[in-house]
């Protein structure tokens, strides 16, 4: 199975960095977006402390990929995890879409995933949001 | 109430890298894989608790545990039905500051925030991120658009709408109640009967008129 990121949602880090700030603070979630934006140091030390199970903070994004399969191989991502969305494009192309808890949850799974999906997810989280790619695939924290 | 867009993924991003490999999606098919990111502010909790029962959606949301209640009796949210009644006005304040009273009484005994909240009401200011697909939100603009939608969501799904119409004018222009998006009402009897007024609005909403509060012809 081949995938390849087509577009995701900017400054990912600094929204999951908001929104786990919105849940223990007073001030208003577009002032912490704002404040964070400014200021990446704080985001990655938000993001070091955060544990991963507690994983809503996470979706507050979409990574879209274009994905090279049979069906079966999309069945198995599917059964894998029921929050992707899938659209057909044409014979073995498919639009493949979700946020970056079940691209995580997914990493850190000892879950059997067709083959390049491991890879090609991991590619995309350390593109996308490299300090979470540390925590979760380089094990720090 | 507050409410701002902090980010979305723009179907244009989708739209191209999909035509450099020759390839395209519809509308109704793309809507799924695009995501739009609230923050909103000012809103009472009985508005979030509407909010949430949508669960194709995501969120982070002020936790009364962890952030203690200030001033409830000043910052509660109140409705226009209540606030333009002298009467009913006194009774709403009256308990606010009673409910102040409480909350603060049982936290000065030793009570945690988590349970000292019990007493607080829905009136209670809230704030919260959401986050949804487009078609997430084609279904919750469908709902709470709707002039038989309680005002205080009515109003929270007015203004995402105008934002999201804002940024992305083709995708949401179909976008609204279910009488604007299916060209018939559902609602049987409790039909509001102002199809062709809805339909009006929602034509406009956004495209023309500026988002200023009390300028959107809420009827509580």
């Amino acid at each position: 199975m081949r995938i390849k990121l087509l577009a995701s949602t900017p400054d990912v880090e600094v929204l999951v960095a908001a929104a786990a700030l919105t849940t223990s603070s007073r001030r208003e979630p577009s002032e912490i977006f704002r404040d964070l934006r400014a200021r990446k140091e704080k985001v990655e030390k938000i993001l070091a402390g955060l544990m991963l199970k507690h994983g809503s903070v996470l979706e507050h994004n979409r990574l879209v990929f274009l994905a090279e399969a049979d069906e079966g191989e999309v069945l198995d991502l599917l059964l894998a995890s029921k929050f992707f969305e899938v659209s057909r494009l044409g014979r073995c192309k498919w639009l493949l879409s979700c946020n970056l808890r079940t691209i995580i949850e997914l990493l850190a799974s000892e879950r059997g995933l067709p083959d390049g999906v491991r890879e090609a997810f991991s590619g995309c989280l350390k593109e996308v949001a490299p300090a979470l790619w540390r925590k979760v695939v380089g094990h720090e924290g | 109430m507050r409410v701002e867009l902090l980010a979305y993924l723009p179907s244009k991003l989708v739209l191209e890298a999909l035509e450099r490999e020759g390839l395209a999606v519809d509308r109704r098919e793309l809507l799924k894989h695009v995501a739009f990111t609230f923050a909103i502010s000012g809103i009472s909790r009985a508005c979030s608790h509407q909010l949430v029962r949508h669960r194709v959606a995501s969120y982070s949301q002020q936790s009364q545990r962890y952030v203690k209640v200030e001033r409830l009796a000043d910052e509660a949210i109140e409705p226009p039905s209540v606030t333009r009644d002298p009467e009913a006005d006194m009774v709403f304040r009256g308990f606010m500051r009673a409910a102040e009273y409480a909350y603060n009484r049982l936290l000065s005994l030793g009570v945690p925030e988590e349970d000292a909240r019990f007493v607080l009401p829905n009136a209670a200011p809230t704030n919260i991120v959401v986050t949804m697909t487009g078609s997430a939100l084609y279904h919750f603009f469908g709902l709470r658009c709707c002039y038989r939608a309680q005002h205080e969501i009515r109003e929270l799904a007015d203004r995402m709408l105008v934002l999201c119409r804002r940024v992305e004018p083709e995708l949401f222009r179909q976008a609204g109640p279910y009488c604007f998006q299916k060209g018939y009402c559902e609602e049987g009897r409790f039909s509001c009967g102002r199809i062709e007024e809805v339909r009006a609005k929602y034509e406009r909403l956004g495209y023309e008129e500026p988002l200023v509060t009390g300028e959107m012809g809420y009827k509580p």
